[in-house]
């Protein structure tokens, strides 16, 4: 029986650490694809090498900054929709609640990039005999800001801000407290307290060019919440979208887009 | 999203009311801790809540009944010539869920307190709220003979 056990939590060990090698390989892939593409190998023809006078030096300088300040972008440049992979794979690492979520920008003048986020979070949570459940919708709205916005690539490390919000029910079961010294039990038990929460998000991270129209990219989120009121019996523990019911949280998702033709 | 957040909080024990005792001088300095033997008890239990045999000892944390609207309580000082008080803390209570690793605990808030003055001279409710975070509740004045 022993045996029996060992071989489950070995299984179940080696489940986890394969999903874990599996996101490791994609992060690795999208830090990979930056690496600029080796330059192609010249020709051997020997040819004369001009020697420029100063002057001519600080007149080619000056075309070429001229070249770079007339790289122009236009208002629109495209759409991009995104899926958020890490919450998928989180539920598998034995998260204690799930969020799937997808996403929507646009490129405007190659340097912002409004964003619009939308997700499903739930939990269903048992521990010391209290069962905690919770499940709703959320969104979150906000901006990102290319660094480098100068360079037509695709690839890119950005920072911005969300402003995010779930209204939802969450419900509470627990065996009551038992008083120890003069005896008897107090009842505890929230049945579909209704609430809302609001939260704004600090983030940074990257988008990286993958195939065609493909980019894939994580993103690292600081939460501070605005509010998330409770009942007398008790707040929420969990709030969709945000994750544990605290002052601050960090947050992670990694994504998968695709630039719609345009 | 998955917040990176798995900070697991101790689980919180039970909220307790904080008494505290100030003792009068001959000079009126009011020093805290009381001068000789204390031990508090619960009526109808056996069990003593809070006891010290020095002056350095000036606060105690008393549990309250869950069930119950009041607790009472005896404070006896001295050793064998002893004098004793009766508190009676009068409350509404309730069980609060704080988190799934924190758990729930009772929350009280206290409509009124009385006490006898066999030693003690006077009290005054400094906060009407027990909660898990201790804060001073109730103070009690004695004159040191």
């Amino acid at each position: 029986m022993l045996g029996k056990l060992k071989q489950k939590i070995y299984g179940s060990i080696m489940w986890r650490n394969s999903l874990l090698m599996i996101m490791m390989f994609f992060i690795i892939l999208t830090m990979k694809a930056q690496a600029p593409a080796p330059s192609q190998t010249k020709s051997h023809t020997p040819h004369k090498v001009k020697v420029m006078t100063q002057q001519e030096r600080l007149a080619q300088r000056k075309a070429e900054s001229a070249k770079k300040d007339t790289l122009k972008f236009s208002l629109f440049n495209g759409v991009y929709i995104g899926a958020d992979l890490y919450g998928i794979g989180n539920h598998f690492l034995g998260s204690h609640y799930d969020a799937y979520e997808v996403s929507a920008d646009v490129n405007l003048k190659n340097r912002f990039f409004p964003v619009f986020e939308l997700g499903y979070g739930k939990t269903d949570y048992t521990k010391n005999g209290s069962t905690y459940t919770a499940s709703a919708p959320y969104f979150r709205i906000g901006m990102n800001y290319k660094i480098k916005h100068k360079t037509k690539s695709e690839s890119h490390l950005f920072v911005g801000f969300r402003y995010g919000m779930s209204k939802f029910n969450y419900s509470l079961k627990t065996a009551g407290l038992t008083d120890g010294i003069w005896g008897g039990t107090v009842p505890l038990k929230i049945d579909n307290a209704s609430t809302t929460a609001m939260w704004y998000e600090l983030v940074c991270g990257i988008r990286v060019h993958v195939y065609k129209n493909l980019m894939m990219g994580w993103t690292v989120r600081y939460c501070t919440r605005i509010k998330a009121n409770g009942t007398s019996e008790g707040d929420p523990w969990y709030i969709p979208g945000f994750g544990q019911n605290r002052n601050n949280n960090y947050g992670f998702t990694y994504s998968i887009y695709y630039k719609l033709p345009y | 999203m998955s917040a990176c957040e798995e900070e697991y909080e101790t689980s919180v024990s039970r909220t307790q009311m904080k008494l505290t005792f100030y003792r009068r001088t001959d000079t009126s300095t009011v020093n805290m801790g009381v001068s000789d033997t204390l031990n508090i008890y619960a009526l109808k239990t056996d069990s003593v809540l809070g006891s010290a045999g020095d002056s350095t000892t000036s606060a105690y944390s008393l549990p309250l009944s869950y069930t119950a609207d009041s607790t009472v309580f005896i404070l006896r000082k001295g050793a064998k010539n002893f004098v004793s008080d009766t508190l009676v803390v009068k409350y509404n209570a309730w069980a609060h869920f704080l988190s799934m690793d924190q758990g729930s605990v009772m929350y009280y808030n206290i409509s009124n307190a009385t006490i006898t003055h066999h030693f003690i001279s006077y009290m005054n409710i400094i906060s009407k709220n027990v909660r898990e975070v201790e804060t001073e509740n109730l103070r009690l004045y004695y004159v040191a003979k």
